[in-house]
Formats: structure tokens, C-alpha cells, sequence
């Protein structure tokens, strides 16, 4: 049985991994049914492209917009701070994603 | 004459135990330090300190998850203090303020330190338990800290002032200056704060400074605090002033001030920053301009003195006309007052009366070396009266200061 990617709402350009998910293919549950062939593995909770996304358009997920592409991403992509920013939050994306900690102040 | 001579030798001959730390500092106290990093991690970081029922181990913490380079700051300063013998901090595990960075930031000093985040290891009633094993390891390890002879040469000493009345400039800030004078004699440190009670003193701080540049940076915290006053429209005085006597912040400034002595400023310090050198110094602890809006500056006596704690103030002198019952964690705060019926009153939280020289019973000189005897035997362990009690009042806000 393939991992799943939930989908919110129709026209949403992301899903959601409910369960970390291996780079490879994944069933569409939710408001999209088909299957997505994941690029890289995803950590529980992250989210996938539905579909190409160019830079600069906004990111669509429970039908709002949740930031824009900061650059092309391809279907079956991880998206998060490396790919997707903020309209209004500059700073958040500069944190490693991974440990939390903060890239633009460092401590002595 | 004489007689205050031998006395200043008395006094630079006076030697207590100072436990040794690895950058050459010594301590007054051999604390464990609990730190929390987020007000989720308050609870357990407090529970594992009541049940831990030493005087040894003591709790301070940031309360906000978003970011604050100064708060983080702070707890590193507080981390770093001679005081400190030991670190744990307590994080939730979701907040920027980073409690293995913490640990590691101490281990590096040489420091027992550790960190547990209470998402990871199970919720409440794990987390106090492994915090209570791992502090009573610390306390264990700290009974084998080596130490050696100190002086009054490698005290650091701040002073702050709260519940003032009429009695406060005349008596009480008097004989804390005449102290640090002779403390500075001795070849110590000493700092004082409190900017917002410094108004229309510009010329009187900028003349004490060591060199044209101190006097510079003097004057520039000295406009950062009166535009900012001017902006509010609210000057650092409270109510319970007016009642003792006091009738302006004019009158309120020049009796804090004297707090400070006659000795020359060396210089300006923000905080969490140790000075570095001996002699006096200013600490200002005022946010930066572009972010005055952020809250109010000094919201009670408790931040000034974790600020002045954060600079390496071994102890605190704090001066109080109409009585206070607040301590401190880390360093002892040593209550002085020139209102001998609030010594009456009072006389469970106030270590000293300075009330005698307005009664015309003794000098100031006299009683300044009464103080400096009392601040040996605090060094050397004696509990001060807040300590005794078990008060460790700390405030760190959120604030914005450029170092």
C-alpha cells in the first residue's frame, strides 16, 4: 500500500505527509485523488507540490495563500523555507528547518 | 584621619574563600542554576527547585518563545556569572531560546551543565524527576570545587535603590557611595544604574568621566533616557515617593545619584556586559531608541537588579527608605536603610541601619566601614536577610540593546 499525501482543498497546490514518506510513489487522499511520485523523502507533517510551480506564484493550501515560490519547484517536491516564503516574514526563514536554531545571530 | 587609614588597611588585608572558576574569576556562592527557556518550561524548572529545598539551587528563566537576543543574552551572562557553579536549563522543546545551546555555552566555561527538553522526555512528571537527579548529581559534584583567598580588590559590587523617601539621599544611597569610594580604593568594581533616576544630572555624571569619550557615551544615555521619559510622559517616581518626601524626580535623581560615590566613571557598560576593568561604572540598561516603544524600561527594581547581576555584581547593595522584602538569585542582595524605623518595621527583610548617622550617632565613614565588614562576612557565606528567606525575584523582559 502506497504512503498518502492529504490534500485540504481542491485547489490546493500542496499536500501534507500524515506520516514521514519515502522518495517514491505516493497515493492523494483528501479533496485530490491520483498518485505523485515524490522527489525526496518527506518528514511527517511536511508538504509536497501537487504540481509545477513557478517562482513567484502563490502557494495555495486549505485554499489560501500560505506564501509564494521563492523559486521553480517541480511536482513531488519537498516544500518549506528553502522554496516557499513569506509575503510579510522575512526572518523567519532564515532558521534551520531541521534544528530550530537561528541562522542570522550568533552567540560568543 | 587615623583612624579611617588603619581602617582602609584593615579592610585591604581582609581575605574570604572564593570558589575558582577556569576564566580567572572568583565566586561568592557555588549555585546550581536552573534555567527555564520558555513560560511552558516555568512549572518543571520551579518544581525540580522546591523539591531539590536547597539554597544552593535557584530558578531563572525567560518567559517568551519568540526571539530576544537580549534575553538570551542575559541567561548566558547568568550562566557565566563566578557565582555559578552548575547549569541545567529546562527548555519545552518548540521555543527559539535553545536550551542545549545553553548547556554547551557552560560546559565550555568548564561548568557541570546539562539540558532536558520536556517534549522529548515524556511530559511533566518525567522531566522533574530526571531534573531533581540531575541537579543533586551537580550539588554532589560542586562540594569538590576548589577555592582560594579573595579580596575586596576582585569583588564586583552594584547598587540599586528602590522604595525611596526623604531618607534615601541623605542617609542610605550616602553611605553606599562612601563605600564603593573605599571599595574602589580597595582596588574593587564597582556599578550603578538607574539612568531614569538620573534627570537633570547630565552635567554632574558627564563631569566624573574618565576621558571625553566616556563622557560622550555618558551623555548619549543620558538623552536616550530623558526623550524617552518625555515621550511617555512619565518620569521614574511613584507614589509611595511622594509620600516620604520626596517632591520631583529632580530631587529623587540627586539622592539616587549619590549612590554612586565621587570616584571617576571608567565608562558605560549595556547589560550582560562584565566591565573590564576595576573602578566604577554606569550601566545603562535602557532599550535602544528605535525600540523604547516596546514596553516600559524599568517595570520594577527586581530587572535593574538582574541586570546589574548579568555585568558579574558579585552582590547588591540595595537601598530602601521605606523597606523592601526582595532579594535575588545568584548574587545576594544586601539591604541597607537610612529610615531606622523602617529597620524597626521591617526587620526581617533589612540587613543594615544606616539610620544612626542622621541621628547624629555615628559617621558616615564609620558606618561605611560597618558595610564593608558586613559585605566580607556576606562573601564569605554569611546569608544576607533576604537570603535567609529564600527571596530570588528576578525580572528579564523583552528588550532590544545594542552592545
Amino acid at each position: 500500500m502506497n504512503g498518502q499525501l492529504y490534500v485540504i482543498r481542491q485547489g490546493d497546490l500542496v499536500g501534507t505527509a500524515l506520516e514521514a514518506l519515502a522518495a517514491q510513489t505516493v497515493s492523494l487522499v483528501g479533496a485530490q485523488t491520483g498518485s505523485l511520485l515524490l522527489l525526496q523523502p518527506l518528514p511527517k507533517g511536511h508538504k509536497a507540490a501537487l504540481c509545477h510551480i513557478a517562482a513567484g506564484t502563490p502557494i495555495l493550501k486549505y485554499g489560501a495563500e500560505i506564501g509564494v515560490a521563492s523559486r521553480e519547484i517541480q511536482p513531488g517536491e519537498h516544500v518549506h523555507l528553502h522554496n516557499l516564503k513569506s509575503r510579510l516574514d522575512t526572518r523567519s526563514s532564515q532558521i534551520d528547518p531541521v534544528t530550530g536554531k537561528v541562522l542570522d545571530t550568533s552567540y560568543d | 584621619m587615623t583612624e579611617q587609614t588603619t581602617s582602609i588597611q584593615q579592610l585591604s588585608q581582609l581575605r574570604w574563600p572564593g570558589f575558582c572558576r577556569t576564566d580567572g574569576r572568583l565566586g561568592i556562592r557555588n549555585k546550581v542554576l536552573v534555567l527555564y527557556t520558555v513560560e511552558c518550561a516555568a512549572f518543571v524548572a520551579r518544581e525540580v527547585v522546591r523539591l531539590c529545598a536547597s539554597p544552593q539551587v535557584e530558578v531563572v528563566g525567560f518567559y517568551g518563545c519568540c526571539d530576544n537576543e537580549y534575553a538570551i543574552r542575559l541567561l548566558l551572562a547568568l550562566e557565566r556569572h563566578p557565582n555559578v557553579g552548575a547549569v541545567l536549563a529546562i527548555g519545552l522543546g518548540c521555543e527559539y531560546t535553545q536550551a542545549d545551546m545553553l548547556a554547551q555555552k557552560a560546559r565550555e566555561i568548564g561548568k557541570p551543565a546539562e539540558f532536558l527538553l520536556i517534549q522529548q522526555h515524556g511530559g511533566t512528571t518525567p522531566s522533574i524527576q530526571e531534573g531533581v537527579a540531575i541537579v543533586q548529581r551537580m550539588c554532589k559534584q560542586l562540594e569538590a570545587t576548589p577555592t582560594r583567598q579573595m579580596g575586596f580588590s576582585e569583588l564586583v559590587i552594584g547598587a540599586e535603590c528602590g522604595g525611596s523617601d526623604f531618607t534615601s539621599g541623605l542617609c542610605g544611597n550616602a553611605l553606599v557611595g562612601a563605600c564603593f569610594d573605599r571599595l574602589i580604593e580597595l582596588g574593587g568594581t564597582a556599578i550603578f544604574e538607574e539612568l531614569m533616576e538620573a534627570v537633570g544630572l547630565k552635567d554632574y555624571l558627564t563631569n566624573r568621566a574618565k576621558t571625553p569619550l566616556v563622557a560622550s557615551q555618558i551623555a548619549a544615555s543620558y538623552e536616550k533616557m530623558l526623550a524617552h521619559c518625555k515621550s511617555i510622559h512619565q518620569y521614574g517616581i511613584s507614589p509611595g515617593n511622594f509620600m516620604g518626601g520626596i517632591s520631583s524626580i529632580e530631587e529623587k535623581s540627586m539622592g539616587a545619584v549619590v549612590k554612586s560615590g565621587t570616584k571617576p566613571i571608567e565608562g558605560v557598560l549595556k547589560v550582560s556586559q562584565p566591565p573590564p576593568s576595576a573602578g566604577l561604572w554606569l550601566l545603562d540598561s535602557l532599550p535602544d531608541p528605535y525600540y523604547m516603544g516596546f514596553g516600559k524600561t524599568n517595570p520594577n527594581d527586581s530587572e535593574g537588579i538582574i541586570d546589574l547581576i548579568s555585568c558579574g555584581c558579585h552582590l547588591i547593595l540595595f537601598i530602601t527608605g521605606r523597606g523592601s522584602p526582595i532579594g535575588s538569585p545568584i548574587s545576594p542582595t544586601l539591604k541597607v536603610t537610612g529610615n531606622s524605623t523602617t529597620y524597626a518595621q521591617m526587620h526581617c527583610d533589612i540587613d543594615f541601619d544606616a539610620g544612626p548617622c542622621l541621628a547624629g550617632q555615628a559617621s558616615i565613614e564609620q558606618l561605611s566601614h560597618q558595610l564593608l565588614m558586613r559585605i566580607a562576612a556576606v562573601a564569605a557565606g554569611t546569608p544576607t536577610k533576604a537570603e535567609a528567606l529564600g527571596h530570588k525575584e528576578y525580572c528579564i523582559p523583552y528588550k532590544y540593546q545594542q552592545h
